[in-house]
């Protein structure tokens, strides 16, 4: 009996099979790959509409005032304002602009003036005082005035030095010379444009947040969250040719501790990590053991671990002491020791910056460890048995090994790093006091332009430069050179000038440039990356696959 | 008993305001000051800015004429502006208190319902594996700090089964069922540690009441185990407990700033701990005072309960 049940099991699995062949072969023919034009319809098919996406913040500044220049804030209300220009961020390295609330521009008298038109038919979101009216020419003017009068980030719009308002639609800059950098800086996140009308009610950005961007701002809860909703009426249009943004808000929620956003990643409640930094190297085998599919981007950051002085305090005031004290290090076993071997050598433009920074041969031949070598200038310089006093600034467990690690390697020079535990504010302090004969090793300002780690750090006319005793004119015409070269070959040979001259001069000592691992969850689909220096692009375009 | 408790919070009054004075005076003594700790990298004032952003604050004037200009606040009423929000310090603590105050009402009541059954039954079956177990309890609760129990019941389960508490507070009055997912486990990790020194008291006060002459009374009248435990040994060993309590109660409020940072919890504790971040100097003076009177309260409640323990008690 068995077995006849058996035998028609069999035979009744082999008619299934045998019908669904036919049926296949009476169907349709294998499809072609598809076209360009059906692949994005295809797309726009798959998108689904709809959702709360959720990302995780460290705790709140104390104003989400955008004219501040804090980081939360440039990147939490980024998608609430809008910018003139918008980073690609294809990937995490892609820094070229695209069209934002400027549609198109055009670079004038070789390089001293810029003429930016508008997009028309943008509107402000349609809330009071602002109501919904058009996004203007006159706008920007505003915006320049008020950020060179009002924001703490006066520097974005210093080198303009006069405007005119054409008409609704296009405005003319003047540049007294010109300046590569500024346009990168229309991208910057911290260049949100905001409203006139804001202003003249409440005196201040931190109470009513009315933006030209995709999401409406509905609540902040200090230490809480912070919530948008989806605007109705934004100028974009999706892949299927409906008004963007796909989701219906976006929330952040404030989780101070590392383990409690590494906790929320992996089980599933935040969908993003947060703008600056990302999971430790270490822990990202477990994150993809603990969540499959998730999705990891490493990059290099647009930045490096420098070891910062104050040059008018003995014995920095010395060169050999400078350059003794560089020898010294071996940046291999800095990024082993305190980031697992995930950095690399970084000269004092980083290597994520590939159009300006020197190639890898050369640092690692510059920057080579030579205890000998440093043991004679330190004894030319008759200052052995120096002692340094470092204060760390509070920072991952990589930034703690690494003070360590510094302070055996120096000790093998015969130069003595007292390490001394204190908050941020205590070394931020002594060095912007000049009281003591402090280092500071931190990643300083990052930026995406090499004006920012030569011009904006080393020239005299600048307070990171006067806070650190540094006055050099040869540097100031090399960092000059830097600022105002427009054509990108010419540019990179300035910067490759002022690089050989900070290496000569070491007014500073880089090491390594760690990467950053970006993560979001299986079922986020987003054009494009999430990064500090970019704000949040695309957000409009993310979609939750789920 | 009115009189009593009057004459206990007008000496409360020497005691806040020695805590808030030395909170003043100490951060004070720390290098750098609000301004420095506040701007941001993006920004690099000059000394000339950095002087007008101190005048801004009131930070320009001698320490002496902040303090007396931050007393003649509070003897108006007002704590102050936050130095960070620029928001008046009494609405922060306005919206911090509540949270602390759930946290630690639901850690007293962990605490409490783990350290007294364990300590009566360690007690009354002393000697025995189930004094063996209690005992080791306590010792574990003594010795892990609360923050790596904290951190143990956010990562075990996340990555066991990928769960862990919902991150986003959510009031109570809103979502109860949510909300006490999200301060249980908070109120557990500080309970656990709490609970050890209390089940310690309740074991030994409990010991001493038994070997009392009317606990053999109540045995040779027949009574039941359960009942003499009830009406005799517990009331009576209870005195040393809530006193140690109420301690631990009050201290415990200064402990919650790491659990409620693991948590995400915005209470006080959170308040704390960014107003010493940014240098937030009324913040963090407000905090302070807020915890000292916590503590205070706290004890006034405990010895104003012995009398209902103990009715010889008189407060005069």
């Amino acid at each position: 009996m068995q077995r006849m049940i058996g035998k028609k099991k069999i035979v009744a699995v082999l008619l299934g099979l045998a019908l669904a062949l036919a049926l296949t072969a009476c169907g349709p023919a294998a499809q072609p790959a598809p076209s360009g034009g059906d692949q994005k319809a295809t797309e726009a098919q798959q998108i689904k509409r709809g959702g709360i996406a959720r990302k995780w913040a460290p705790g709140a500044p104390g104003s989400l005032d955008p004219g501040k220049g804090d980081y939360w804030v440039a990147c939490e209300l980024n998608n609430t304002y809008g910018k003139l220009l918008e980073y690609r961020a294809q990937s995490y390295t892609d820094s070229e602009l695209v069209p934002s609330l400027v549609e198109k521009w055009e670079i004038k008298d070789g390089g001293k003036s810029m003429v930016l038109s508008v997009r028309k038919g943008v509107k402000w979101q349609n809330i009071p005082p602002v109501n919904g009216r058009e996004f203007t020419a006159q706008d920007i003017a505003w915006n320049i005035d008020w950020y060179k009068k009002s924001s703490e980030v006066k520097w974005l719009w210093t080198p303009v030095t006069s405007y005119q308002v054409n008409d609704n639609y296009t405005i003319t800059l003047n540049f007294d010379e010109p300046s590569a950098r500024f346009f990168q800086d229309l991208g910057s996140p911290w260049n949100e444009m905001l409203p006139r009308e804001v202003w003249e009610k409440d005196g201040a950005f931190n109470k009513t947040i009315i933006g030209t961007g995709p999401f409406i701002f509905e609540s902040f809860e200090t230490d809480v969250r912070l919530v948008r909703k989806a605007r109705p009426d934004y100028w974009k249009t999706g892949a299927d040719g409906k008004a963007l943004p796909y989701i219906d808000g976006w929330e952040t929620v404030i989780l101070k501790d590392y383990s409690t956003q590494l906790a929320a990643l992996i089980s599933g409640q935040v969908d993003l990590w947060r703008c600056l930094g990302g999971p430790e190297f270490k822990d990202l085998e477990t994150v993809k053991k603990a969540r499959p599919g998730v999705q990891i981007n490493s990059y290099p950051r647009y930045n490096y671990m420098a070891i910062s002085y104050n040059l008018d305090q003995e014995p920095w005031s010395d060169l050999r002491f400078r350059k003794a004290f560089s020898l010294a290090i071996d940046r291999q076993v800095i990024a082993d020791a305190a980031w697992d071997g995930d950095a690399v050598w970084s000269s004092f433009v980083p290597p994520s910056l590939a159009k300006y920074a020197w190639p890898e041969a050369k640092v690692k031949e510059k920057f080579a460890r030579n205890v000998t070598e440093a043991k004679r200038l330190l004894q030319e310089a008759g200052k052995t048995n120096v002692t340094v006093v470092d204060v760390p600034l509070p920072g991952g467990a990589g930034g703690s090994r690494m003070h360590e690690v510094i302070q055996q390697m120096v000790g093998e020079a015969g130069i003595k790093l007292e390490i001394k535990e204190a908050a941020s504010r205590a070394a931020r302090a002594a060095m912007v006091d000049r009281r003591e004969n402090i280092i500071s090793i931190s990643t300083d300002t990052p930026d995406d332009d090499p004006d920012g780690f030569i011009g904006r750090l080393f020239e005299s006319s600048t307070s990171s430069a006067q806070n650190r005793g540094i006055k050099d004119p040869k540097l100031d015409e090399l960092a000059k050179a830097v600022r105002v070269t427009v054509d990108p070959a010419k540019r990179k040979e300035a910067s490759d000038k002022a690089q050989d001259y900070l290496y000569e001069m070491l007014y500073r000592i880089p090491t390594v440039d760690y990467r950053e691992h970006k993560v979001r969850q299986p079922w986020i689909r987003m054009p494009t990356a999430i990064y500090w220096a970019y704000g949040i692009p695309g957000m409009d375009e993310l979609w939750l696959d789920k | 008993m009115y009189r009593y408790i009057v004459r206990r919070l007008l000496l409360a009054i020497p005691v806040v305001w020695g805590a808030a004075t030395l909170v003043f005076v100490a951060i004070r003594l720390m290098p750098g000051d609000a301004v420095l700790a506040q701007i941001e990298e993006k920004v690099q004032p000059t000394q000339e800015e950095l002087q007008a952003m101190r005048a801004q604050l009131g930070l320009d004037v001698p320490g002496y004429v902040q303090y007396v200009r931050w007393l003649s606040g509070i003897a108006q009423g007002d704590l102050g502006n936050s130095l960070l929000t620029r928001k008046p310090v009494l609405d922060l603590l306005k919206q911090a208190v509540p949270s602390s105050l759930e946290l630690g009402l639901l850690t007293a009541l962990v605490a409490f319902s783990i350290a007294v059954p364990v300590g009566v039954i360690s007690a009354i079956r002393q000697d025995t594996a189930l004094d063996y177990v209690g005992r080791l309890i306590s010792i574990g609760g003594l010795s892990i700090p609360s923050f790596v129990v904290a951190t143990v019941v956010i990562i075990v389960p996340t990555l066991l089964w990928q769960w862990m508490p919902p991150v986003g507070i959510v009031p109570f009055w809103k979502d109860p069922g949510q909300n006490l997912m999200q301060y249980l486990p908070a109120a557990v990790s500080l309970g656990a540690h709490f609970s050890a020194t209390t089940m310690r008291m309740t074991r030994s006060a409990v010991l001493e009441v038994l070997r009392e002459d009317y606990v053999r009374t109540a045995h040779a009248k027949g009574l039941r185990e359960r009942a003499v435990i009830y009406r005799h040994v517990l009331k009576n060993s209870m005195i040393p407990v809530i006193t140690v309590m109420g301690s631990l109660l009050g201290g415990l409020l200064g402990g919650i700033v790491v659990v409620e940072v693991i948590f995400g919890l915005p209470g006080v504790g959170n308040l704390i701990l960014r107003s010493i971040q940014f240098a937030d100097y009324t913040a963090l003076q407000a905090g302070i005072i807020f915890l000292a009177v916590m503590h205070v309260l706290v004890n006034l409640l405990v010895d104003t309960t012995y009398a209902w323990f103990d009715p010889r008690i008189r407060y005069s």
